[in-house]
């Protein structure tokens, strides 16, 4: 069946009931946990992860899904009224959105946020309908050893998410690599690094990991720090004027289309995107020396360029299983948990799961503006909800939630180890999404360089003689030296921004 | 920094540990090249050359370490012993009382309400969480020695 056919079947089966009251809890939930300052898509993905494995593996994605474009979608509200980016890719849009609050006119750069959210979210979505198949019509021609290319071409990735030091990520990665391989050797199913525990030889649970990695550190680290309490400015109408819209509307277009090819690289993050799309306007722009003061095309720019790639992230997701962003990481942990196992096959093995997720992003994009603009004012007293009031039932949650997974308290107690450790890991700043990535895809990596060997009998040339193994591993180089280029790009312009606005928070999360 | 060497040795530790795994794992192997000592063996290796990068190579960039002032440090250690608590009274007296008892120390500790208030909001968590979870979801939760 064609493109369209699949992605019909996937609205039919999208737009049941109970798959669209899931797609409405999802970004419901995600615009809540984005506008938050302290939650955002991460942590918010991870602690509801778990309940989600009550629902079916369709509903659980399209929940999770909904509330990770959801809170990319309700960070913008909280950095344009407030001036907080609650993630790295908000930073652009704080730097003219804040002054337009401040004029007054944060409504239409609220509205700005929400349309050039909504059109790179489409844009995003229709790339993923024609882009994905064609890289899944290869999945027939992947052997192990294709796979273990594919895992080193993963590992490129890590530079993108290793924050300030890609040693520091290397050795992360490494250790997540390590802790993935506590239970049984899957060649001779003898126990490794258990330690002769009895628990530890059925492994750890990966939705222990990210709970105790993201939550729980998350709310500990939140005591250290205190948001300073910040009143939203008054907005005045949500809906720009026609000459808004105007100016705008180009950019719009051309920062989705910078942001929907960006994430067609594994490797470039929203944050990477949100940066360059705004580079590139104020560049191109009549009146450079309007932004940073309250420039439109400032707001529209990084927000659609941040958006078309939170969507086109999907494509490496779902054909490869590599995440371009935390997020996505904690996505893919989720369909793992289903039993589904992103890469070349997911879409010959599962496709009217991925075309009805798909749908399912169409009608959560819609969702977005209809609840966005006109309960803008709903929205905006969110903002003002005291944390310490939900962090108590964030961690009550937590440990409720690792529990249900699989019924078991030695689960929960690695989730609150993992919690402290991931204290001290966020405290002197060592990056928690190449642990989770490396820990995911440990398995995989270790199952198909054994299968690889054996089919060789033990030759490491069948890595190089295989041509597609050896166009991704080629691939993966060019990719690390890509990923190294625009991440540098992109940090020095963080850096140069705090330099010269100092009235920004520095403290931006990055794990 | 300092703080990242001290990671770096860390990880040397780690990755010793691994090499020790993968000499356990050796005689279990496939082929020289293959079988679960190969991945113990590649990351010991890995972790134990970064280490060494970050002791002796590697000048990571600074970076500002948030220093937690007093209350701050004892809401953080009230927080993790309330944690394990939690854990232990989930095992021992059951999800239900666990959780409220829980709920009460977090409310207080956390969010420094006073014992009525923190009561009353912990008393509301525990009742909504058992209507949803349990009543509604049908998830299973242990029921301690009260059977609750």
């Amino acid at each position: 069946m064609n493109s369209l056919g699949m992605l019909l079947g996937g609205f039919a089966n999208a737009l049941t009931p109970a798959n669209l009251l899931m797609a409405l809890i999802g970004v419901l939930i995600g615009s809540l946990a984005g506008m938050i300052p302290g939650i955002g898509p991460t942590p918010a993905i991870a602690i509801l992860m778990p309940f989600t494995t009550a629902l079916g593996p369709v509903q659980g994605i399209i929940m999770l899904a909904g509330i990770y474009y959801g809170a990319v979608y309700g960070g913008s509200t909280t950095a344009i009224l407030l001036g907080i980016p609650a993630e790295l890719q908000a930073v652009p849009v704080t730097l003219d959105g804040y002054p337009l609050a401040k004029q007054g006119r944060g409504g239409p750069a609220l509205g700005i946020a929400a349309i050039s959210s909504f059109v790179a979210g489409l844009l995003g979505v229709l790339g993923l309908i024609f882009f994905a198949p064609l890289l899944a019509d290869q999945a027939l021609k992947f052997g192990p050893p294709e796979y273990f290319a594919l895992m080193i071409l993963t590992l490129t990735v890590i530079v993108n998410l290793s924050g300030a030091s890609v040693t520091k990520g290397l050795v992360m990665g490494m250790a997540g690599y390590l802790v993935s391989m506590v239970g049984v050797g899957p060649s001779s199913g003898h126990a490794r690094f258990t330690f002769g525990l009895a628990p530890m030889s059925a492994g750890i649970e990966i939705v222990s990991v990210i709970i105790g990695l993201f939550a729980i550190s998350e709310v500990i680290v939140g005591m250290s720090s205190r948001t300073p309490v910040t009143a939203a400015e008054k907005i005045g109408s949500v809906y720009p004027s026609r000459a808004d819209l105007k100016l705008t509307a180009p950019t719009m277009v051309r920062s989705g289309l910078i942001g929907f090819f960006l994430g067609l690289l594994p490797g470039a993050s929203p944050a990477v995107s949100a940066f360059l799309s705004y580079d590139v306007e104020k560049r191109i722009s009549k009146n450079p020396g309007l932004f940073g003061k309250g420039a439109l095309q400032g707001v529209a720019a990084p927000e659609a360029a941040g958006n078309a790639t939170a969507s086109s992230g999907f494509i490496p997701l779902f054909t490869l299983g590599i995440p371009s962003s935390p997020p996505l990481a904690i996505l893919l942990a989720g369909l793992t948990i289903y039993g589904l196992q992103p890469g070349p096959n997911l879409f010959n093995q599962s496709g009217s799961f991925v075309w009805a997720v798909i749908a399912s992003m169409f009608i959560g994009n819609v969702m977005l503006v209809v609840l966005h603009l006109p309960l803008v004012g709903i929205w905006v007293k969110l903002t003002q909800i005291p944390l310490r009031v939900l962090k108590p039932l964030v961690l009550i949650l937590c440990v409720v939630g690792v529990y249900t997974v699989r019924n078991s308290m030695f689960d929960v107690l690695v989730a609150l180890v993992f919690g402290v450790i991931g204290y001290f890991l966020r405290k002197y700043h060592w990056p928690l999404v190449p642990f989770i990535l490396c820990f995911m895809l440990g398995p995989l990596t270790e199952l198909s360089f054994v299968q690889s060997m054996s089919i060789s009998n033990g030759s490491l040339s069948i890595f190089f003689t295989s041509p597609i193994a050896l166009v991704i591993l080629i691939l993966a180089v060019a990719l690390f030296g890509v990923s190294v280029f625009l991440m540098r790009r992109s940090r020095k312009r963080a850096l140069s921004l705090e330099t010269n606005r100092p009235d920004l928070p520095t403290s931006i999360h990055t794990n | 920094m300092k703080q990242d060497k001290i990671g770096g040795l860390v990880s040397i530790a780690i990755g010793a540990a691994s090499l020790a795994e993968t000499a356990i794992l050796y005689p279990y192997r496939l082929n020289s090249i293959s079988g679960d000592f190969v991945m113990p063996g590649v990351v010991g290796v890995l972790l134990v050359v970064l280490g060494l990068l970050l002791v002796f190579v590697v000048k990571t960039p600074p970076y500002e370490i948030e220093r937690a002032d007093r209350r701050a440090r004892l809401q953080m250690l009230g927080t993790v012993v309330i944690l394990f608590a939690y854990w232990y009274a989930i095992s021992e007296l059951g999800y239900v009382i666990g959780t409220l008892l829980a709920s009460l120390g977090l409310f207080k500790v956390v969010s420094g309400y006073g014992w009525i208030r923190a009561t009353v909001y912990a008393g509301i968590v525990t009742l909504v969480l058992y209507v949803v979870l349990i009543q509604l979801l049908n998830i299973a939760l242990p029921t301690g020695i009260f059977n609750v």
